[in-house]
């Protein structure tokens, strides 16, 4: 469970990124962000992860601030941009992350024997990011993320770059987390993505939602295609 | 051939050996600084071709200077080139793009020659040409000797570079040697200091003190040993000497033409090996490092430890894998330490050090070792860009659950741990020199304190304006202002070591007090500042 209360974020006292947000994103389902380039979505997940500070308002991840170290631990986070560490190896990658959200050594081995085999990157493993493509580097800071089982999954975009094969299994793994009553939140700019995958929906454009609630009710309201209802409603934001 | 030459510029121009920052500020003080000293080392060397001149002439054997100094430039081009040759022709990140442009590879070949040929010339600068000009001035010049002079000056390195790229290219095809950029980076900057510092001893040699006539003798018997063997490993490289003595007659033609045909030679040679093995010795780097391996002990590499231990672990293994951090942050304390030695031995004052060392009262001593080991503990510059070289990533730290606080600290330690390499050999140098042991184990305490001290400034100074929207480690590490003030800081808490020690000339107790209580003091109240506000600073960045 995320809440934004009345958050606004400005960017160094000029750039509203965004305005009096507020949203719930619930348990239990694939909740999609759906907005335009620069709409406010790695802003609002920023602020969700504790990365930055909101200029108002509040943000609580499972009813602790957001900025606190017990939701950071809660949390699973893969970033917009998957150029970290680039010379640290693959296993050296995944075992820092697991020393930094305190995995048990029993379960790390496993752990990264199991994503490693979901991802197919088990034979990467011992080479550095830097040798790895866009997609690999997408799969090895999902892997990342998912080393200490996460309640709460929050994915930057996490489709760009991902061959279909990758794609497909974490669209599965989103799914099996979800119905376990966990929270699965993720952003894209592609309505495709988000109308194959998520049950609900936010729409954001210029730092204001536009709609938050049920994907079905959205499909059902849009009289023509939801295509043309998305541009229209960004556009006259 | 124009492609070739539009390539040469494109690549000098991006090369890095000319770029410098763009700030307006720093923009004339690079070129100002590098041709100052090129004009005090030029002077330098002028005036000892002037005195080795007149010392040969007075025995007419002053005809050998020119050819000593042409081998001597051949043998730097070469040691310089293989190093060059390697880091350009397999290293360089361009060789893929360049792999994929419509260019053949004779092209490509060329292009790359010819910005060695560039990059050499720099050393010429310092060889050649004062000899050049002293030469001139002492035999008397006619104008085909200037003219002479330009052409051997635009053609000389081409034989020795030559030689070297096509012995690069054939070991890189046949052997693995050279594959691991890593190693081979190391290895070459550990050699180039070398080189520095013995140029350094050698000139110091040669314009010490009176030559006898014993030893003028012996140094006509060992130049022309040394003028024979250069010429058996670089041919035609005598025709460049023999061109220039023979100016003013028509054997200077013919040597000269003579030496460009051999130049020519060289060129053919290194464009004929290359077109044979180049292309495979480039796949072989490329792909070696492509081949994917797994994880043979995952048990092992997987094995857990402390967040704060695995941070620290983190920042090592980022700092020893980037050329440029390795350099800055880690080669950093043992240059120091190397060049303090290096100037000792070198500037005649061993003697003095020496028996200063055993002589001068205790607490002094202490008090001087602590400020060398402030000055060398800033010189390297892993806790001034801790927080720098995160770069656009920066958010990472802000997500992962680990206090800002120890993150913070664990970067310091980083930097104190590399810090402490560079004092332990100060010590040792202290003490190899005839100096108190206990004296010494004293001082290694307090500079142990002083360094945390000046690493954890360090980090505070990067901190507060940390350099965080660059596009590559050069700019995070090279053009960072915070590792300059850095290195005031470390320069001040120096000062504030030694300076009231000396002039309140204290006793070794006092001093001893006074060192623990300031530094003792100062890195409590920084302590605190970097748990407090630092801390609190870094959570409020936007990033
Ligand atoms: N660090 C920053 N400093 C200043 N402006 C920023 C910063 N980050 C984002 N912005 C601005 O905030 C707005 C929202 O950006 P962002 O949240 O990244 O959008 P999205 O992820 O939806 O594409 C944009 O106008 C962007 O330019
Ligand atoms: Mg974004």
């Amino acid at each position: 469970m995320i809440e934004l209360k009345g958050v606004t974020k400005i960017y160094g006292g000029k750039v509203k990124a965004l305005d009096d947000v507020s949203l719930s994103v619930d348990d239990g389902c694939i909740y999609g962000f759906l907005g335009p380039n620069g709409a406010g979505k790695t802003t609002t997940i920023k602020l969700m992860t504790g990365i930055i500070k909101p200029d108002s308002g509040s943000v609580l991840v499972n009813g602790l601030p957001a900025m606190s170290i017990e939701s950071k631990k809660n949390i699973g986070f893969v970033p917009d941009d998957p150029n970290v560490f680039l010379r640290l190896k693959g296993v050296e990658y995944l075992s820092f992350m697991a020393d930094m959200y305190e995995v048990r050594s029993a379960e790390r081995e496993e752990r990264i024997r199991e994503l490693g085999a979901r991802f197919e990157m088990s034979s990467a493993l011992g080479d550095k990011i830097q040798s790895y493509s866009h997609g690999m580097r997408q799969k090895i800071v999902i892997m990342g993320a998912l080393m200490h089982r996460p309640r709460v999954w929050i994915l930057d975009e996490p489709m760009t770059g991902l061959d279909p094969k990758s794609s497909f299994e974490l669209k599965k793994m989103m799914r099996e987390h979800a119905e376990l009553g966990n929270t699965v939140f993720f952003s894209t700019h592609v309505l495709e993505v988000a109308e194959k995958l998520c049950d609900k929906l936010a729409v954001i454009s210029e730092g204001r939602i536009l709609y938050a609630g049920d994907m079905a009710d959205l499909k059902r309201k849009a009289d023509t295609s939801l295509e043309k209802m998305f541009l229209e409603m960004t556009e006259h934001a | 051939m124009r492609k070739i030459f539009i390539l040469a510029k494109t690549l000098l121009k991006g090369g890095g050996a000319f770029s410098m920052s763009k700030k307006r500020r720093t923009k004339y003080l690079i070129p100002l600084v590098l041709g100052l000293s090129f004009a005090v080392f030029g002077v330098m060397m002028v005036m000892l071709t002037f005195e080795i001149f007149d010392a040969l002439d007075s025995v007419n054997q002053a005809d050998i200077i020119l050819p000593l100094v042409f081998g001597a430039t051949c043998i730097m081009v070469f040691i310089f080139g293989v190093f060059y040759v390697v880091s350009t022709m397999y290293h360089a990140k361009d060789i893929e793009l360049l792999a994929s442009l419509p260019i053949r590879p004779y092209q490509m070949l060329s292009a790359k020659f010819i910005t060695l040929v560039v990059y050499e010339y720099i050393m010429e600068a310092f060889i050649l040409v004062p000899v050049m000009v002293a030469f001139g001035v002492k035999s008397g010049v006619g104008v085909t000797y200037i003219v002479y002079c330009i052409i051997l000056l635009a053609i000389t390195p081409i034989i020795a570079l030559s030689i070297a790229s096509v012995l690069v290219m054939v070991v890189m095809r046949f052997t693995s040697f050279g594959k691991n950029k890593q190693v081979f980076k190391f290895v070459g900057s550990i050699l180039v200091v070398g080189i520095a510092i013995g140029l350094n001893i050698g000139l110091q040699a040669l314009t010490g003190g009176n030559r006898s006539e014993e030893q003028l003798v012996q140094m006509i018997e060992s130049g022309t040993s040394l003028v024979s063997t250069v010429s058996n490993v670089f041919p035609g490289i005598i025709f460049a000497s023999r061109a220039l003595i023979n100016s003013a007659s028509i054997s200077g033609v013919i040597n000269l033409a003579l030496f460009v045909l051999c130049s020519a030679g060289g060129i053919a040679a290194f464009l004929g090996v290359g077109q044979l093995v180049y292309t495979k010795g480039v796949a072989g780097v490329t792909e070696s490092s492509a081949k994917r391996k797994g994880v043979s002990d995952l048990g092992k590499e997987a094995a857990r430890i402390s967040a704060t231990l695995s941070y620290i672990r983190k920042e090592f293994r980022l700092l020893v894998r980037s050329p440029i951090a390795f350099l800055n942050c880690v080669m950093m304390n043992l240059i120091w330490p190397a060049i303090l030695v290096v100037m000792m031995f070198t500037s005649g004052s061993l003697e003095m050090v020496k028996t200063l060392l055993v002589t001068m009262d205790g607490g002094l001593m202490i008090a001087i070792l602590v400020g060398m080991s402030a000055f060398v503990s800033s010189s390297n510059a892993t806790a001034s860009t801790a927080i720098s070289r995160e770069g656009k990533q920066l958010y990472v730290t802000k997500y992962i659950p680990l206090d800002m606080s120890k993150q913070l600290i664990a970067k310091i330690l980083t930097g104190y741990f590399l810090s402490v390499i560079g004092i332990v050999i100060i010590v040792i140098v202290g003490i190899v020199l005839g100096m108190n042991v206990g004296v010494a184990l004293i001082a290694l305490v307090l500079s142990l304190l002083v360094s945390a001290v000046v690493a954890v400034a360090g980090t505070l100074i990067d901190v507060s304006h940390p350099k965080l929207n660059w596009m590559n480690e050069q700019q995070a590490i090279k053009q960072n202002v915070n590792v300059l003030l850095h290195m005031l800081v470390g320069l001040l808490f120096g000062a504030v070591a030694v300076v009231p020690v000396l002039f309140a000339s204290m006793t070794m107790v006092v001093t001893i007090l006074y060192l623990i209580a300031v530094f003792g003091g100062i890195l409590i109240v920084l302590v605190w500042r970097v748990r407090g506000r630092a801390a609190a600073r870094m959570l409020d960045m936007d990033a």
